[in-house]
């Protein structure tokens, strides 16, 4: 099972933002996207999302084509965690949380809130009001609240999580325990993409890694036949060692 | 709905059965409580209360709950704290259409004016939805500036629109006219209030079924859809409940201003920011907060009368301007 995106064309006015994209989000698998500022990472994102509609090609979600998915049918398969999250009035956590919360109300509601919330620790911010949150504190909650997304009873389904450089201005400890997170959803079933800048993270948490430059997908594979001295020198254009044998990318 | 919620909503509802009987029994001549209670009212007094008192309460309390569910809706929709029917031009648009039918049909319809004026009001604040809607691309958060100085341009230009139909109407048009933009609830009558009840009512109970997807759309626009709300949809659905009650509402007793801004913030201040309490709790107080200041308007110069607009202005615009210092605040953080 998975999610096959096939031949993504995207253009804003004439300027081509993605050119023939082909890749394959597959379950229990963390499938990463590298790639330079403006290299097209998040418009990618958004297309596999069903944000916005490619000019051109097909995004299939275990064989159903997004185009033939309402809404809701969307909403529990895929979560989708943006960057960042700004919100009017004064929520509190639990709110929040709970907004990501798609279906009717059942009897494993509370007890499912509680889970997600242990599992990413925010529980003692529950009661608190989502505006009075530090900047790492609101994004905790925000991956909460789309992990809660995908808590719906149904587990027969395959389920996909959608991650937009999660691990962004979060402190060293925490971008570890998001990213051990994101391997225990992992191994719970879903597949997950993940756009990210920090290199190390991706080469020791990814299965699979794709290198995007210029609107291209210029390499797409297993994670270590993808970070190669070579290839990451190219995609940044700058000079970047991989050390192979301790798992860390060093670029200066 | 939390219990604490749930325990203020109550409240709300008792308070609103006091305020009614307090104010229908108050006015210029008041009637004894032990009297309507035992039932033993002389003639004209009835007719007072049963004719006059009633439907005029009545209409105050429809129309603040209108005014204000719009503001809490308007408010959702756009999460942009200012945005009330009045202060963004939704109110005179109404007025601009309910006046237009007035003048330029010269009684033509007079026979079912009951009818066609509110379905004017609601033309005229459909229409500056959607130009307002077009003039802010969207309207937004960041656009909140936008929205307001096109209010003041939409408030500005109706103005303008009234007052030449002013100088266009004949003895017996300047009369309607005249007592119609003062703001009142003096020509209540059970004529006027069943059309309106039919399109109100219906209105209020459509909104608050989509309370859910207005909190929901408080993560913004693209997030909402991600999580299965049709946003298309819920903004027509929004826009157009919207319209309906606040057309109606003004159709019936002219440009109320600030309730629609203040009731959904002392709500929220209240008892909290989920939808499906702020609208509910909004409809019971905003008709509270309507008919008291209803009630006020015509004792405190008894027996003449004072227009009620006059007395929501001089309430909503502190508030309006505290609201504004608070938001400053809010964004220098």
């Amino acid at each position: 099972m998975s999610v096959e995106i096939q031949n993504i064309n995207y253009r804003i006015d004439n300027k081509i933002i993605l050119n023939d994209i082909n890749l394959s989000i597959k379950n229990n698998e963390i499938t990463s996207i590298i790639g330079p500022n403006g290299s097209g990472k998040s418009s990618l994102l958004k297309i596999i999302s069903g944000d916005f509609k490619a000019n051109s090609g097909d995004i299939i979600f275990d064989d159903i084509d997004i185009k033939s998915m309402s809404l809701l049918t969307q909403a529990s398969t895929r979560s989708v965690m943006s960057q960042s999250q700004v919100v009017v009035y004064d929520y509190t956590v639990k709110d929040i949380v709970e907004l990501g919360w798609i279906s009717n109300k059942h009897e494993k509601f509370e007890q499912l809130l509680y889970e997600v919330c242990k599992k990413c620790e925010i529980f003692d911010l529950l009661e608190r009001k989502y505006n009075s949150l530090s900047g790492g504190e609101q994004r905790n909650v925000n991956f909460a609240r789309t992990l809660f997304q995908l808590s719906v009873k149904d587990t027969s389904k395959k389920r996909y999580f959608f991650l937009d450089e999660p691990t962004e201005n979060l402190d060293i400890a925490h971008k570890i325990k998001l990213m051990n997170i994101l391997n225990t959803v992992k191994r719970d079933g879903f597949g997950i993409l993940l756009i990210i800048h920090d290199l190390n993270l991706a080469y020791n948490y990814s299965d699979n890694i794709g290198l995007l430059k210029e609107g291209k997908l210029k390499f797409f594979g297993k994670t270590n036949d993808i970070m190669t001295n070579q290839n990451l020198s190219y995609i940044f254009d700058t000079s970047v060692e991989v050390d192979k044998r301790n798992k860390i990318i060093k670029y200066f | 709905m939390s219990k604490k919620q749930l325990f203020q909503l109550r409240f709300f509802i008792i308070l609103l059965f006091l305020i009614f009987i307090i104010s229908i029994l108050s006015g210029s001549f008041s009637i004894s409580f032990s009297d309507f209670i035992n039932n033993k009212l002389k003639p004209l007094h009835s007719s007072v209360l049963y004719e006059i008192r009633f439907p005029r309460v009545i209409l105050a309390a429809l129309v603040g709950a209108s005014l204000s569910v719009s503001g809490a809706c308007l408010q959702g929709l756009f999460r942009n704290p200012l945005a009330d029917p009045g202060l963004i031009g939704v109110s005179s648009g109404a007025a601009l259409g309910v006046a237009s039918t007035i003048v330029l049909t010269s009684g033509f319809f007079a026979s079912f004016s009951q009818y066609v004026l509110p379905i004017s009001g609601f033309i005229g604040s459909f229409l500056t939805i959607i130009l307002l809607f077009y003039i802010t691309k969207g309207f937004g958060y960041s656009g909140m500036t936008y929205l307001l100085l096109a209010g003041i341009a939409i408030n500005a230009f109706a103005g303008v629109g009234i007052g030449f139909l002013t100088y266009l109407s004949d003895d017996q048009e300047l009369r309607s006219l005249t007592f119609w933009t003062m703001g009142s609830f003096g020509g209540a009558l059970w004529d006027l209030l069943i059309p309106a009840f039919f399109c109100i009512i219906p209105s209020l109970i459509w909104v608050i079924r989509l309370s859910k997807k207005l909190d929901v759309i408080q993560l913004g626009e693209i997030e909402a859809q991600r999580l299965g709300v049709n946003i298309k949809k819920l903004r027509f659905s929004i826009i157009m409940s919207s319209a309906i009650i606040v057309g109606v509402s003004v159709s019936l007793s002219g440009m109320i201003g600030f309730v629609g801004l203040i009731v959904p913030h002392m709500i929220r201040m209240m008892g909290g920011v989920q939808h499906n309490f702020v609208l509910k709790s909004s409809i019971i107080f905003g008709a509270c907060l309507m008919i008291i200041a209803d009630l006020l308007s015509r004792t405190l110069i008894s027996p003449a009368e004072l227009p009620v607009g006059l007395i929501t202005s001089a309430i909503g615009s502190p508030f309006f301007l505290w609201l504004i210092f608070t938001i400053r605040k809010q964004q220098l953080k």
